[in-house]
């Protein structure tokens, strides 16, 4: 007891080391990002540096001639683009840890606003790692070594003018002697991760690569895939064309448009899609955009409207329903979470567009629910018009009479008239019924001379050779 | 009307190569670990060979459908074969093997679910375990669809519909940039599906999970309809250099996803085959007089000649013999 006494008054308070550890930076946080959002965080500062260079970006193809070039094998990974350098007095955000001030990034355009992307990235794959880069007359390498990030008092990274001068003003990240959770991905693994990587490139970078911009992996370009929505020549009746919403909030642009992929499911496809994945869901749901880059896409939960405020829950049925949400402005007040791959769902910029989604969407809901007895009709209505992406939307979008908005977010919306059937519930009727599939095969060899007709057509086919008989009585 | 399973020379040889690739297995592990699972279909054909070769081996036959389990329990040549009428879905979801297992998924279609239930089954069976997936691998629909456009317009939408369907169903499983050519080439086609396989097998064995699914042996035949039939073996990392080293030297090894290998007998008579097998087997590559013994050609130019003689020569001890008997 006395001891402790003792101990407990000769204790000196000193101040307490609180400086950050690098181990934090590059094994903690790196945890927050999977390898494929690293590399994305890489490709965001290509397009950051575009902006940064070009400025505001006009036209419909303003990446055209960028390009991002990725090499991975087993040994290195390597990054090169021609998408402007990291300017002189921008190297202290390009390589410090985290940001002191918002600066740069209050241009519009880019996505980058905690100073962390590079750098969390580069930790997330390896421990070597050369940065070449050349602005105009700048032209450095910095480089990143085991010895640097073991060493604990050093936090200066040295820099040395580059060896070789680049064709165009641009960047080279080469990273090797991998972290060893990434080696198997990088080698035997590496089929299914470029795969898995390609496909996130081709949906999250779909509107930037349909701008111009280019992305090569390992010598293959990558193609993108964005959400195309039908979209009537004609304004008229009995035709389709999307819901558009537009307004301007705290010198953010959105841009908010819903409608149609495809006709609607007939009930044998619906019945194929809970057994078995097919592709017409893939682009079924919502997906936003901020500054270009996807931050969420296709999305079919309650963080998108679905299943909540009157809206059901996503099912096959809505397969052909698809949103796109454009957010342009400041990065920081962009609704995108830290890693920029998913939205901050509490955001009120981002609730109030969720209503114009919902409110959007609905529409289309109310029209599938109304027409799913009569698909043929439905089809027809679908077939006249023509898919197109965001951008053409926004074009044909200038023929059309907006009304003004006059409530939350303000603006101005067009909301299509979609063909309604009429007196549908009174005119057809569905009729469903199950049968052993032995049966229903034998019967579709004696309607139609093959036994792998879909079971609605062979319903349909009894139906119709009976209501024939039944007429002729 | 297609052959039945039994007289399909390809896939008898495609057979064969199974049985040796089990004999090369066997001198690494014990054979009396193994189990053998098949979709054997009616007349259990593939379960018949491995018993003709390993008749210790269990065997155990999957099939969902009423009548053809009817005809399997009617073809039923030995008792140590089980036979279980259940889908391969519902047998996945109760399999809780022991010991070491050989598992032929003898697919006749080209479905997403195919590849759901191999990357299962992969990580479902134990170590050392030899995995088998045989899928449809034909471009026919594709050509026959694109031979009803009339306008190059109409090909060309054609084309784009055909890729942007098929890239929907499986875009997970692709990683190299498809052209819509590919969909409509037999010989890219064949390589981007072994490639799903290979991706597959990546995803659901991850190296960082110590066990991978090494290739052995690939093969492309058409009987009837192209087939494309990858082979491989479950293994920890620590075995995979002496798997490695046992099949280096089997003649249809293929390690490390290479092209597959196409087997394409000639069909030949039985006095053709008795004249033409004086020449073998021939140690080096095909002579001009192993070529020649015919006296004629049996392809319909000279470099189809050879081809057809080289492979029946690749071949010749799996060609089987069909015989019409009278009972």
């Amino acid at each position: 007891m006395a001891n402790l006494q003792l101990s407990k008054t000769q204790i000196s308070y000193e101040p307490i080391d609180a400086s950050p550890v690098k181990d934090f930076f590059v094994s903690m946080l790196t945890r927050d990002i999977t390898l494929t959002e690293a590399i994305l965080d890489l490709l965001d500062n290509c397009i950051d540096g575009i902006h940064r260079t070009k400025g505001r970006l006009s036209g419909n193809k303003p990446y055209m001639g960028k390009k991002a070039i990725l090499e991975i094998n087993n040994e290195q990974f390597l990054i090169h683009d021609n998408c402007g350098g990291i300017p002189w007095n921008m190297h202290e955000y390009a390589f410090r840890m985290g940001k002191s001030k918002i600066s740069d990034s209050k241009k519009t355009g880019m996505v980058g606003v905690y100073g962390i992307g590079m750098k969390r990235a580069i930790f997330k794959i390896g421990k070597n790692c050369l940065i070449s880069t050349q602005n105009n007359s700048a032209s450095y390498e910095v480089a990143i070594t085991p010895d640097w990030i073991d060493d604990e008092s050093n936090w200066f990274l040295k820099v040395d003018k580059a060896k070789k001068s680049m064709k165009e003003d641009g960047t080279t990240i080469l990273i090797s002697s991998f972290n060893d959770n990434i080696s198997p991905l990088f080698g035997a693994d590496i089929k299914n991760f470029v795969s898995d990587l390609k496909k996130e490139i081709s949906t999250h970078y779909a509107f930037i690569i349909d701008k111009g911009f280019v992305i090569e992996i390992n010598k293959e370009i990558v193609e993108p895939k964005p959400t195309q929505l039908v979209f009537s020549r004609k304004g008229n009746r009995n035709n389709i064309s999307p819901f558009i919403y537009q307004t301007k909030n705290n010198d953010v642009n959105i841009f908010v448009t819903v409608g149609f992929t495809r006709p609607l499911p007939s009930t044998d496809e619906i019945e194929a899609e809970q057994k078995e994945r097919q592709r017409s869901t893939l682009d079924a749901g919502w997906t936003v955009v901020c500054n270009d880059r996807v931050v969420l896409y296709c999305d079919r939960t309650i963080i998108t409207g679905w299943g909540e405020a009157g809206v059901p829950n996503f099912h096959n049925q809505f397969i052909p329903i698809s949103g796109i949400v454009e957010f342009h402005g400041p990065p920081e007040k962009l609704p995108t979470t830290t890693t920029k791959r998913g939205i901050e769902a509490s955001s009120i910029l981002y609730l109030q567009v969720k209503n114009k989604m919902r409110e959007g969407m609905r529409l289309f809901i109310d029209y599938t629910n109304k027409w799913k007895d009569d698909l043929q009709t439905s089809k027809n209505h679908i077939k006249t018009g023509d898919l197109l992406t965001l951008e053409n939307i926004k074009e044909r979008a200038n023929s059309l009479n907006f009304n003004a908005v006059r409530s939350g977010l303000l603006g101005k919306q067009f909301k299509p008239n979609l063909p309604m059937p009429i007196n549908v519930n009174q005119k057809k009727k569905s009729i469903a019924f199950y049968r052993d599939v032995k049966e229903i095969k034998l019967v579709s060899e004696y309607l139609f001379a093959r036994e792998d007709i879909s079971t609605s057509k062979v319903g349909e086919g009894c139906f119709d050779k009976i209501l024939k008989e039944a007429r002729e009585q | 009307m297609t052959p039945p399973y039994f007289l399909r020379p390809n896939k008898t040889v495609d057979r064969f190569i199974l049985i040796e690739i089990l004999k090369n297995l066997f001198k690494l592990f014990n054979e009396r670990s193994y189990t053998y699972y098949s979709m054997a279909g009616p007349f259990l054909e593939d379960a018949k060979l491995i018993h003709q070769h390993f008749p210790d081996l269990p065997l155990v036959s999957i099939e969902k459908d009423k009548e053809e389990f009817k005809r399997q329990k009617f073809h039923k040549f030995c008792s140590h074969i089980k036979l279980h009428e259940i889908s391969l879905e519902d047998f996945l979801n109760k399999f809780n093997p022991r010991g070491c297992q050989i598992f032929w998924l003898d697919f006749t279609d080209l479905k997403y679910t195919n590849f759901t239930w191999f990357g299962n089954l992969l990580t479902l069976v134990n170590n050392n375990s030899i995995v088998r997936i045989t899928l449809q691998c034909s471009i026919d629909d594709n050509k026959r669809i694109l031979s009803l456009a009339d306008t190059k317009e109409e090909k060309e939408k054609i084309k784009n519909e055909v890729k942007s369907k098929f890239e929907g169903n499986y875009l997970e499983l692709i990683s190299k940039t498809v052209t819509p050519e590919l969909f409509f080439d037999e010989k890219e086609y064949k390589i981007l599906l072994q490639e799903m396989i290979q991706i597959k097998a990546q995803k659901s064995l991850p190296t960082a999970s110590n066990r991978i699914f090494q290739i052995l042996h690939s093969s492309y035949y058409r009987d009837t309809t192209g087939m494309l039939s990858v082979t491989g073996i479950v293994t920890d990392l620590n075995n995979l250099p002496n798997i490695k080293k046992q099949y280096k030297s089997f003649p249809f090894s293929n390690l490390n996803w290479g092209s597959p290998q196409k087997i394409d007998i000639p069909v030949l008579s039985v006095q053709e085959r008795l004249q033409i097998q004086k020449h073998l087997p021939s140690k080096k590559k095909v002579s001009t007089r192993y070529l020649n013994c015919l006296g004629y050609r049996i392809g319909y130019n000279d470099t189809k000649h050879t081809k057809m003689m080289e492979l029946y020569s690749q071949f010749h001890a799996y060609y089987p013999y069909f015989v019409k008997v009278t009972i």
